[in-house]
């Protein structure tokens, strides 16, 4: 087949993932290039000569009308030889998203307790085993083995960074920087945006410990968040 | 789309995201986003590991007591720096006084050290007035870790304060009040 009959070959025509148009087209090619194009040829100076008798036109148009309805038998076969045999076929991965994230800034203004802070998450997966899982990988910005932490360009802080398969910015699941969690579920496997209802939270805490050890300062970090199917 | 509008464009819709902004994940076999922390730390100062002052029956003076304290801050210039305001809840004219359960007053002498030793070098300490910038104080422990205290707080009750006063049981209670400046 030629490049260019390649072109012309419709696409969206296949059974059992195998274009059936092939051979249908290459015969309509030779069929179009060895029959008909002579036939024109012969015809249109044939009945151009007899048409010059006002009898003859009656037989012109209606040789006419054969030749384009052989043409059109002849060249629609490729699309009316398989009218239903299209398939479309498309694989779908496991597929996750997270949206739905703010960005957490705190402003301790005593040592009495833990800053803490958190933002909701959205989770979508269309995992299957089980439905609705997912894992995850925060990694910091600034972490030092394993550990998350702000900076103000000198000083570092360290600071706990935790999970949850809720809304709720309970500290379940500890996360340590750039390892990857153990199988989360309560993702959303319906809906890109969860619906408006977020289903996980990111939270971080520093404890009086680890601030008593910076200078004031204000200090920042960039934490990612990946979310994977495995 | 003319350029200025696209810079405006730029500016409201898309200058923010990039640098303030968590960023969203997007579709697809991973997906990824980010969340900016900030936590911004001020000068931060505590005091802790205080106790009670109690002299008993004080039959020989100066009658003196004291208690240790632990002083937290992380104030950077001069580092672990720190100003102390005491206060008495008797106090008058910036006096410290004890007081009796009917209407008789003490007058007695109180001190500030930045070590955990008495030391009642004059001047005392005036009721309500904050002292002079001191140091000493821990910046990286809230607990003054290991030594557990670094500064001092003394009473010192003379004869001549004493002198008038009915024999009673007194009492004060005296707030320490840790500041950054």
């Amino acid at each position: 087949m030629t490049a260019k009959a390649k072109k012309c070959m419709p696409t969206a025509l296949y059974r059992n993932n195998m274009p059936v148009t092939y051979f249908n087209m290459r015969m309509s090619i030779v069929t179009i290039c060895l029959v008909f194009i002579p036939f024109l040829a012969f015809s249109s100076y044939f009945l151009d000569e007899i048409s010059r008798l006002r009898t003859f036109k009656k037989i012109k148009k209606n040789c006419l009308l054969l030749f384009n309805a052989i043409c059109l038998i002849s060249v629609n076969p490729i699309y009316a030889a398989n009218p239903s045999a299209a398939t479309v076929s498309v694989t779908v991965p496991a597929l996750v998203q997270v949206s739905g994230l703010g960005d957490i800034t705190l402003s301790p203004t005593n040592l009495g307790s833990p800053a803490t802070g958190a933002t909701t998450v959205c989770v979508y997966t269309n995992v299957l085993s089980p439905l609705g899982s997912y894992y995850v990988t925060a990694t910091s910005l600034h972490a030092s083995s394993g550990l998350f932490r702000v900076t103000n360009g000198t000083n570092f802080i360290s600071y706990g960074a935790f999970w949850n398969t809720t809304s709720s910015s309970t500290q379940t699941v500890t996360l340590t920087s750039g390892v990857k969690t153990a199988q989360q579920s309560g993702g959303s496997n319906t809906s890109l945006t969860c619906s408006g209802s977020p289903n996980a939270n990111f939270n971080i805490s520093f404890s009086s410990i680890q601030i008593a050890g910076a200078p004031p300062a204000t200090y920042s970090d960039t934490v990612t968040l990946v979310v994977s199917p495995s | 789309m003319h350029p200025f509008y696209k810079g405006i464009f730029f500016v409201i819709y898309l200058l923010p995201s990039y640098v303030f902004g968590a960023t969203q994940g997007a579709l697809g076999t991973t997906s990824s986003g980010t969340v900016n922390v900030s936590i911004t730390i001020p000068a931060l100062v505590q005091i802790s590991g205080l106790s009670d002052i109690t002299l008993g029956s004080a039959s020989s003076f100066p009658a003196i007591g004291s208690t240790t304290a632990c002083v937290y801050s992380n104030v950077a210039s001069p580092l672990g720096s720190y100003f102390v305001t005491v206060t008495s809840s008797n106090a008058s004219g910036g006096n410290f006084r004890v007081k009796d359960s009917g209407t008789d007053f003490i007058v007695y002498s109180a001190f500030w050290s930045n070590t955990i030793t008495v030391n009642q070098t004059p001047p005392s300490l005036g009721s309500g007035t904050k002292t002079a910038q001191q140091t000493g104080g821990s910046a990286t422990s809230v607990t003054c870790s290991p030594a557990g205290a670094n500064a001092n707080f003394s009473v010192s009750f003379n004869s001549t304060q004493v002198e008038g006063a009915p024999a009673a049981a007194y009492s004060d209670t005296v707030t320490i009040l840790i500041s950054p400046t």
